[in-house]
């Protein structure tokens, strides 16, 4: 380490920050600035105790686009020689997928050593970073050029990349993942033959398949945006594979100066093996290989018991190919000749009146009806005319009818809505990328309020759709709830269970789970001052992460009076503190104390609340935010100040209607006290009397 | 004119003297009788009392009382004189006949009156101070509570439920 940690660096600045007066606070921004150049400086950051990542010493030829490699540097019983994957802002890194990657030891993977955030120090902000041991070695291809032709011999093709390289897949498999990335672009060799210590590179860093060039994706993954993707399935890495055996054994590049829509619309056209082939030709081994691997239909390519068949030697039988639906006749939309109801799928969203115009006249029932043979299609538009009744008819039909309508001409194909190409399971990916980057997120929105999503899911025949169907279901009615806690925020978290907490208050720090959000906000506390430090996208983050302890205090958390919010927050706090015994965290419960004035202002009792502000200055120095939600957590406690509030007005009412009386009665000069003193008089008269008739009667009677 | 039979019969019901009544005034008028020396000192010796009893139109009588008392105390000597001689009827005269008699009963009467005088003008000064303190005390307590729970509690703002302004809720985002 060249410098101290930075966090240390930050708390110490702060605490000069803290020393008051204008000269002080423009000594402070003198010293933030400072601070911030120090920081920026910095070279050498720690990861943890073992490993220090060096920022200093990028590498170059081991970055994936927007995630960047540095070298890193391991001691005790760690690697000494590491490399980190710094990821991208706004891609979401398969932090789940992690755990299954790591139990995998496989010498066709780098080995994985660790994963978490790291403060970077030029960003100036926490990121997440995978760490590996780096023995990646080179590239077998540029990413620049991930159409090209390898030209590499079948035989060394055979030993030094398939067989290694399966045993891999298969491993990936056992382990319930997918890797996502395979393509020479992430294959690394040592450098001694074409392909000889072959090794995988990482599939972590960034959303499955969103590194993947469209090249090596199925023609149905390869339409959707690259972070729409989702998961996807062996199948795919198994084309993904074949893909890639193709561009390592051809000789010549048959796509060259062709544009992804073109190589797309070319496969659907010809076939992915013919025409990622073009005119080379193979030996039988290999042909059929090729041949299993790059089957554009699914459910016919290989599968790894037919790979594993294939390299026992024994030779399968060719599966009849399925061909694509072609119509006799083309159809004109939009100035364009459509033959393939797949290609027309991709154009109706770009032209959605047009659209609405082509559905209206009965223009494409009649195509689909006379041009095409397939029955099956037939059916389905049959079907989506019906559920069209289904599609709500205000603003924005002609798109959800394009995208409805897209479905039923190709069921595989992504959901092709407004702006969006998304799959499924990609969704949730695609939305919180786009948010980070800012993008207009509203087709997204859209997508969830709308229902036309749910119906068209119900079209697509792949895989397990009951899931990602739910989630839909829950986010429509997410987002017609505009309450904290709700809308878009919460769908963020539910579609993207990797996504970490997106609120601006945390934009510096790398936030995933709630004891990390307790973490950063007691870094963002000791250096700001927030105006709340539950926001929406902090109370939708829990909801999902830790929704037991959030629940009970999401009433007061929506509350519009900001006592209760107030409270709210804090119990939350303490609640999350208690349940994951996390540190005390004195810089959050001093934010606490600074703006607990409009829970006390709720108190009458101006003792008590003299008491509990004592109370909350102790409190606070020691950061135990349980302690201090205590202070406030006994409903008594309001009940009797209320209670004592009631009888002290009561109490005034009674002295008032006294005071009124006497002045009255003081009003009243001459008669205020008379009827008194002439009772005393009479008494005194009395008693006199009595005493003189005594004395009379005994001198005239006893002695007279 | 239901109104008007009730107001007669109700005139009539406080006309009528009750029996009892009846009783003591024939017994008194006996007595008076019988013992005629000692009606005449009683009648004439007491008749400042008198005088004042039909002036004092307090409903406690408490004047009437006061001299009442003193005024006996004026008459008792000449009173039980006459007793002692058996109810002499030339006592009785010579001793009403005599000034300084009258001038004793009367003058027992007049400290009667001064006694009254005096006690209500001690007495009420001393009542008056007493609640200029109690005045006081109510200011003061007024002040603590005003100091302990807020402008509030003196009851001018209206409040809610729970004892806060409705005008201006406590604790409330805009």
């Amino acid at each position: 380490m060249e410098d101290a940690p930075p966090q240390k660096q930050e708390k110490s600045a702060l605490k000069k920050k803290n020393k008051g007066g204008k000269a002080g606070a423009e000594k402070a921004k003198v010293k933030k600035s400072e601070r911030a150049a120090k920081i920026s400086q910095v070279k050498k950051v720690a990861f943890n105790k073992d490993i220090d990542v060096d920022f200093s010493e990028p590498l170059d030829d081991l970055n994936k686009g927007t995630i960047k490699a540095y070298r890193a540097q391991g001691s005790n019983k760690m690697p000494s020689s590491l490399m980190a994957f710094i990821c991208d802002k706004s891609l979401t890194p398969r932090r789940q997928a992690t755990i299954k990657y790591s139990k995998i030891f496989n010498v066709s993977l780098p080995r994985f050593v660790e994963s978490g955030k790291i403060f970077v120090p030029h960003e100036k902000e926490e990121r997440f970073c995978f760490l590996y041991e780096n023995t990646f070695g080179q590239k077998l291809l540029s990413p620049q050029h991930p159409q090209a032709a390898l030209a590499f011999r079948p035989d060394d093709v055979m030993a030094n990349i398939v067989k290694p390289l399966i045993k891999t897949i298969i491993e990936l498999n056992n382990k319930d993942m997918v890797h996502g990335e395979i393509w020479p672009g992430n294959m690394f060799h040592s450098g001694i033959g074409a392909g000889e210590g072959i090794k995988l590179g990482d599939c972590l860093a960034a959303p499955a398949s969103s590194m993947l060039p469209a090249l090596y994706e199925p023609v149905e993954r390869a339409m959707a945006d690259p972070v729409a993707k989702g998961r996807g399935s062996l199948a795919d890495d198994l084309y993904s594979f074949g893909v890639s055996l193709a561009v390592m054994m051809r000789t010549s590049d048959p796509l060259a100066g062709l544009s992804e829509a073109e190589v797309i619309e070319r496969k659907i056209d010809k076939g992915s093996y013919t025409t990622l082939i073009g005119r080379d030709r193979f030996s039988g081994a290999m042909l059929e290989l090729l041949r299993g691997l790059l089957y554009d239909d699914a459910s016919q390519r290989w599968d790894l018991d037919d790979i594993e068949a294939w390299l026992d030697g024994r030779r399968l039988s060719p599966k009849q190919s399925s061909k694509r639906i072609k119509a006799a006749r083309p159809i004109i939309f939009a100035n364009k000749k459509f033959t393939r109801p797949e290609l027309l799928a991709t154009e109706l969203h770009k032209q959605p009146e047009e659209t609405a115009r082509f559905v209206e006249n009965g223009e494409l029932h009649q195509w689909v009806d006379r041009a095409i043979e397939d029955k099956g299609i037939k059916v389905r538009l049959e079907q989506v005319e019906k559920d069209l009744a289904l599609l709500d008819r205000g603003e924005g039909y002609n798109q959800r009818l394009a995208a409805f309508l897209a479905v039923g001409l190709y069921t595989d194909s992504p959901i092709f809505y407004d702006e969006i190409r998304f799959l499924p399971s990609g969704f949730g990916k695609a939305l919180t990328t786009a948010f980070r980057r800012g993008e207009n997120i509203q087709p997204y929105a859209n997508a969830m309020r709308h229902v036309f999503v749910i119906p068209a899911l119900r079209y697509k025949k792949t895989g397990n759709l009951t899931p990602i169907l739910t989630k839909f279901d829950s986010c429509r009615a997410f987002m017609q709830q505009t309450n904290i806690g709700f809308g878009i925020e919460r769908c963020m978290y539910v579609m993207d269970v990797d996504c970490p907490c997106l609120s601006p208050v945390l934009d510096k720090y790398y936030v995933s789970s709630p004891e990390e959000l307790m973490r950063a906000l007691e870094k963002v506390c000791a250096e700001d001052k927030p105006q709340s430090l539950i926001d929406r996208h902090i109370l939708a983050f829990l909801s999902v992460k830790d929704r037991k302890n959030v629940e009970p205090h999401v009433a007061e958390l929506r509350s519009k009076e900001s006592y209760k919010n107030i409270l709210g927050q804090l119990q939350t706090f303490a609640t999350i503190q208690i349940r994951a015994r996390l540190e005390n965290f004195p810089a959050i419960a001093h934010w606490f104390a600074d703006n607990l004035d409009v829970v006390f202002d709720r108190f009458h009792d101006s003792k008590r609340k003299e008491f509990l502000q004592d109370k909350v200055e102790k409190i606070k120095k020691t950061g135990d935010l349980n302690r201090l939600s205590q202070l406030f957590d006994d409903p008594l406690l309001y009940q009797s100040d209320v209670g004592n509030f009631q009888q002290a007005a009561e109490q005034f009412k009674k002295l008032d209607r006294e005071k009124e009386k006497i002045e009255s009665k003081l009003k009243d000069k001459n008669g205020y006290g008379q009827e008194l003193g002439q009772q005393t008089g009479s008494v005194v008269a009395m008693f006199v009397s009595f005493v003189i008739i005594l004395i009379t009667a005994y001198v005239t009677l006893v002695k007279g | 004119m239901a109104k008007k039979k009730k107001q007669k019969k109700i005139k009539g019901k406080k006309r009528k003297i009750g029996l009892k009544l009846m009783l003591f005034l024939f017994v008194l008028v006996i007595c008076m009788i019988l013992f005629l020396p000692s009606t005449f000192v009683v009648v004439i010796g007491m008749l400042p009392t008198f005088v004042i009893y039909i002036f004092d139109k307090s409903d406690s009588k408490n004047k009437s009382f006061t001299v009442g008392a003193m005024n006996f105390s004026g008459v008792f000597p000449y009173l039980i004189g006459v007793w002692k001689q058996s109810g002499s009827m030339d006592l009785a005269l010579s001793y009403l006949q005599d000034p300084v008699t009258i001038i004793v009963m009367y003058s027992a009467a007049t400290v009667g009156y001064g006694i009254d005088w005096m006690s209500r003008l001690f007495i009420s000064s001393i009542v008056k101070e007493k609640a200029k303190m109690r005045l006081k005390r109510i200011q003061t307590h007024k002040e603590d509570l005003i100091k302990r729970w807020g402008q509030k509690v003196d009851g001018t703002i209206p409040l809610d439920r729970e004892g806060f302004p409705l005008d201006k809720e406590v604790g409330t985002t805009d």
